[in-house]
């Protein structure tokens, strides 16, 4: 099965391992990865601060480049930024050329542990990890984009791996993209709330799958100097 | 007061707030607890899905029809005796209300809690008159005697005052003697209020609902004080935001079932009252002349606006219980009468942009909110639709943040110069603390760019080069 | 001064229309979510539900019959604190009334909308006890419905510090559904006052603490008569 890997930009250039473990996984999976290197970012950051017109341009950019390669799928290892390619119909509502191209491209968009579980039909990727584990469902993959079985049901398949409920888990860690430096304070102590609650908890690692609040929690956990290990959840299902 | 209730900018509220532990602590346990017996009555009800559908479609039902409602419920109303005023801005609804206290002679009134009323600014204005307006929800009167501070929430205003305070205020301003025990201090609150009820010259209550079909009124109270103002003042005045319409007491039904249910994890409030008119020639109590003053005062510029499904609201609260940027900063933070995920979605449009538009910056975009309106208002798309007027058609942003976004826009929109950028992005990693950096620093670590980018490595495995793209 | 046709033309052109509509379409209930509650429940199950749902709601609760309602009612008064009792202008209290005065040793009054305003409001607040009979009850919410008449003011079931209740068994239902039926079927000749009481009033105002009995009744006795 060949795959248009859409590796979104904290991935491609801050949290690198979550696009290298994103291949490795797919390919171990029995995928083959086509990778455009025209692509660029989904745009969610200015269109979450109001400057959807600005943001037309990189969407256009990156539609093209994921329905280069003509894959019957586009995975991404980020549930907010498949929800921005699955709203890009909606900001070229009415244009002729662009709206049919955003709809087929939103239509085969998939957030990568939905990809696994729904597509691939996989639910066990044979990862091994020992310890407790808290996982967090970010907002826009879980709330928004709907996705929030596959994640447990691919954690709970982790050899060796228990997995913690804890206080406040599906509440917002704060990144909130530009909100996490325009409200630096409120972000502070909606990040600070979150991670009080996972210490309390008394893990090993912190799981998630969006690369946005990984890196506003892990942030907080070690300014806090606490030892707990952030990954990505394709970090852990490659985990072996 | 009015839609605005502070004078301080975004950046000196989030910091008043944040700054109040007590405040901080207090609507933390407040989320949790109402929030845990929200769920529960809801799980017990079951099909709550199917309940925010029946209730979402009779609101939008009503909003979409609300002149022909409206309509109706004026002519029934006045068929049952009531007298039916409109208001179209705050000052004519304070101008009617005037007129009515100085035709009854009126120097002493009781108020049951109404957020219309303090839309307008009622209290201000009566008692720039000589009236004495007496608040008579716990919470409310509590704040009123408490140097009329403003509430922190719409259904628990007092929840930033702690019982400490509580009873010094009670002890230094009405010679209460006991102690701390909220059952104590309720006692004697009640003792003074009876009093007031029983003198009172004028009754004012809001309408959590206005039955077209009939032209009744329906509250929903837990205290006793709703009833209070409506049975034993010789007149009752009704403040009405000219949305708050339901077509018969069928749909009453289910706005109440969720009402009761979302605001405070009730399967009912206490007493749920239906008021048709004055009372009947035949009846020893009830007041004698039931007045209604239907209140617009910017309702009809948001039916208009592409925010009209934020008027289905029915006040229950939830979406400020569910709010993780609430849980840290409370009512006062926002800035407005309305907070929370409503006020962000709504004051824009109520009150103007210019005096508002910070009101959406207090919100990371979460959902959650989206998720237990019972009215199925899209509270987040609103909030999202709102900053895109606020940066594009009404260009209230600093130029400074239009031209950081415009240059991310430029790059991202450019493979080439998007390529070639990021090569330079593992600079960051030496970059002073200052800006966005700063600013993120600032509770967090800054997470360290590594040498390689993703598309560095996948090139390199493949054999090809990015530098062509 | 606005009058109602210029207020309601300014909702109209809101709403983009250039006349006011005829009436519109009633709106379709999508689901029946809210008319299946309980709806295979007998008497004797609502009756159970209604219950054990006062329990929780902080009413005390008894069951009697007819036969014996008296001697129940008596009991619920003498849990009240020493006081005048006043009771709705109802038959059936109406009925009881002079055993009642002599059983429980209090002076009993009936509502009276012929007796100055001042006076019978003035006697409802200071009686320890006010007596109604339920117009139907709803058993999810524990909850009984009151229609103020010239022979139960607004007054009896709010004024004294306790409340009992009679609910003959076979006016409960399940829910607020058919509470607002009933009231929509009494729509043409409603009283200007229809009251839904769940229990006695209560807050938690101050520090989330519930607080049992602040303007409204203190303490609440539903009395369920079984064979009424």
């Amino acid at each position: 099965m060949r795959i248009s890997f859409f590796v979104t930009c904290i991935a491609d250039n801050v949290l690198t391992n979550v696009g290298i473990k994103s291949v490795e996984l797919l390919e171990k999976l029995g995928c083959t990865i086509d990778f455009n290197p025209r692509q660029t970012c989904c745009g969610q950051p200015l269109v979450n601060a109001g400057y959807q017109g600005k943001a037309k341009k990189s969407m256009r950019v990156l539609i093209d480049a994921l329905l280069e390669d003509a894959c019957e799928y586009v995975v991404a290892p980020s549930g907010s930024c498949v929800l921005q390619v699955k709203e890009f119909p909606r900001f070229f509502k009415g244009d002729s050329l662009w709206e049919p191209k955003a709809k087929l491209l939103a239509g085969k968009t998939w957030e990568i542990t939905d990809f696994i579980v729904n597509v691939l039909k996989i639910t066990d990727t044979g990862a091994e990890l020992h310890g407790r584990a808290a996982y967090h469902p970010s907002c826009h993959m879980s709330r928004l984009l709907g996705v929030r079985e596959p994640p447990l049901q691919l954690l709970g398949n982790i050899k060796g791996l228990e997995l913690a409920p804890f206080k406040g888990q599906d509440k917002c860690c704060g990144f909130g993209g530009a909100f996490s430096v325009e409200m630096p304070d409120l972000s502070g102590a909606m990040v600070a709330e979150k991670v009080r609650n996972i210490a309390d908890a008394g893990v090993d690692y912190l799981i998630g799958a969006d690369g946005a609040c990984l890196m506003n929690i892990e942030g907080r956990i070690r300014r806090e100097g606490l030892n707990i290990q952030v990954l990505h959840i394709v970090e852990a299902l490659m985990k072996a | 007061m009015s839609i605005k209730t502070s004078t301080l900018n975004l950046k000196q509220r989030m910091q008043q707030s944040l700054s109040n532990s007590f405040l901080r602590a207090s609507i933390a346990n407040a989320q949790d607890w109402i929030n845990q017996k929200r769920e529960t009555c809801y799980a017990e009800l079951g099909h709550f899905e199917q309940w925010r559908d029946l209730a979402a479609d009779i609101r939008s039902h009503v909003l979409d029809n609300l002149d022909y409602y409206l309509d109706q419920f004026a002519r029934n109303a006045q068929k049952a005796g009531s007298t039916v005023h409109f208001a179209e801005n705050a000052g004519e609804a304070l101008r009617i209300a005037s007129e009515i206290f100085q035709q009854k002679k009126a120097k002493k009134a009781v108020k049951s809690k109404s957020m219309v009323t303090e839309e307008i600014g009622l209290n201000e204005a009566l008692e720039e008159m000589g009236v004495e307006i007496v608040e008579t929800d716990l919470g409310e009167y509590l704040l009123q005697v408490d140097g009329k501070d403003k509430p922190s929430h719409i259904v628990v205003p007092a929840l930033h005052k702690n019982r400490q305070r509580i009873r010094e205020v009670l002890a230094e301003q009405k010679g209460y003697k006991g102690d701390d025990v909220p059952e104590n201090m309720t006692r004697f609150v009640r003792k003074i209020l009876r009093e007031a009820f029983l003198s009172a010259d004028i009754g004012i209550t809001g309408c959590n609902f206005a039955i077209a079909e009939t032209g009744a009124v329906a509250l929903m109270t837990n205290e006793g004080n709703g009833r209070f103002a409506t049975s034993i003042p010789k007149t009752h005045i009704v403040f009405m935001g000219m949305e708050r319409v339901a077509p018969t007491f069928e749909e009453l039904d289910i706005l109440f079932s969720m009402l009761a249910r979302s605001a405070v994890g009730a399967r009912a409030s206490v007493y749920m009252s239906l008021l048709t008119g004055p009372r009947a020639k035949t009846d020893a109590d009830g007041p004698e002349e039931l007045h209604i003053i239907i209140i617009d005062n910017g309702r009809s510029k948001v039916l208009s606006s592409p925010f009209k499904d934020v008027l289905r609201c029915i006040r229950c609260g939830s979406c400020m219980l569910e709010c993780p940027a609430f849980r840290h900063v409370g009512g006062h933070g926002y800035g407005a009468l309305y907070s929370g995920p409503l006020g962000a979605a709504l004051v824009p449009v109520l009150g103007g942009y210019k005096a508002h538009w910070d009101i959406t910056q207090i919100c990371s975009l979460c959902g959650a909110c989206n998720d237990v309106c019972p009215v199925r208002i899209p509270l987040y798309e609103s909030i999202l639709e709102h900053r895109r007027i606020i940066a594009e058609d009404e260009k209230l942003t600093s130029w400074i943040q239009d031209a950081a976004f415009s240059q991310y826009g430029n790059v991202i929109g450019n493979p080439a110069i998007y390529t070639a950028a990021t090569k330079l992005t593992r600079l960051g990693n030496l970059a002073p603390r200052v800006g966005p950096l700063k600013e993120w620093a600032k509770a967090r670590e800054i997470p360290k760019i590594p040498n390689e980018r993703f598309r560095d490595w996948f090139a390199k495995r493949k054999g090809t080069d990015n530098d062509n793209a | 001064m606005t009058t109602r046709e210029q207020f309601i033309g300014t909702v109209r052109k809101a709403l983009g229309r250039s006349e006011l509509p005829a009436a519109p379409v009633p709106l379709a209930y999508r689901h029946t979510v809210h008319t299946d509650v309980m709806k295979g429940s007998d008497q004797d199950e609502l009756a159970r539900v209604f219950m054990d749902c006062s329990k929780e709601i902080g009413a005390n609760v008894f069951e009697t019959t007819k036969e014996r309602l008296n001697d129940t009612i008596r009991q619920a008064i003498e849990q009240c604190r020493p006081g005048a009792v006043i009771a709705a202008n109802d038959p059936l209290l109406k009925e009881l009334g002079p055993a009642l005065a002599s059983a429980t040793n209090r002076m009993v009054r009936f509502w009276n909308a012929g007796a100055p305003r001042e006076e019978m409001v003035r006697f409802a607040e200071e009686a320890a006890v006010g007596i109604a009979v339920a117009k139907l009850a709803l058993a999810e919410s524990a909850t009984v419905l009151f229609f103020s008449h010239e022979g139960c003011g607004r007054s009896v079931t709010l004024l004294p510090e306790s409340n009992v209740y009679i609910i003959p068994k076979s006016l409960i239902r399940p829910r607020l559904t058919q509470g607002m039926a009933f009231v929509r079927k009494h729509k043409d000749h409603l009283p200007s006052s229809v009251n839904f009481v769940s229990g006695p009033s209560a807050t938690s105002d101050i520090e989330l603490v519930r607080v049992v009995g602040v303007h409204g009744p203190v303490r609440i006795s539903h009395i369920v008569v079984h064979d009424m």
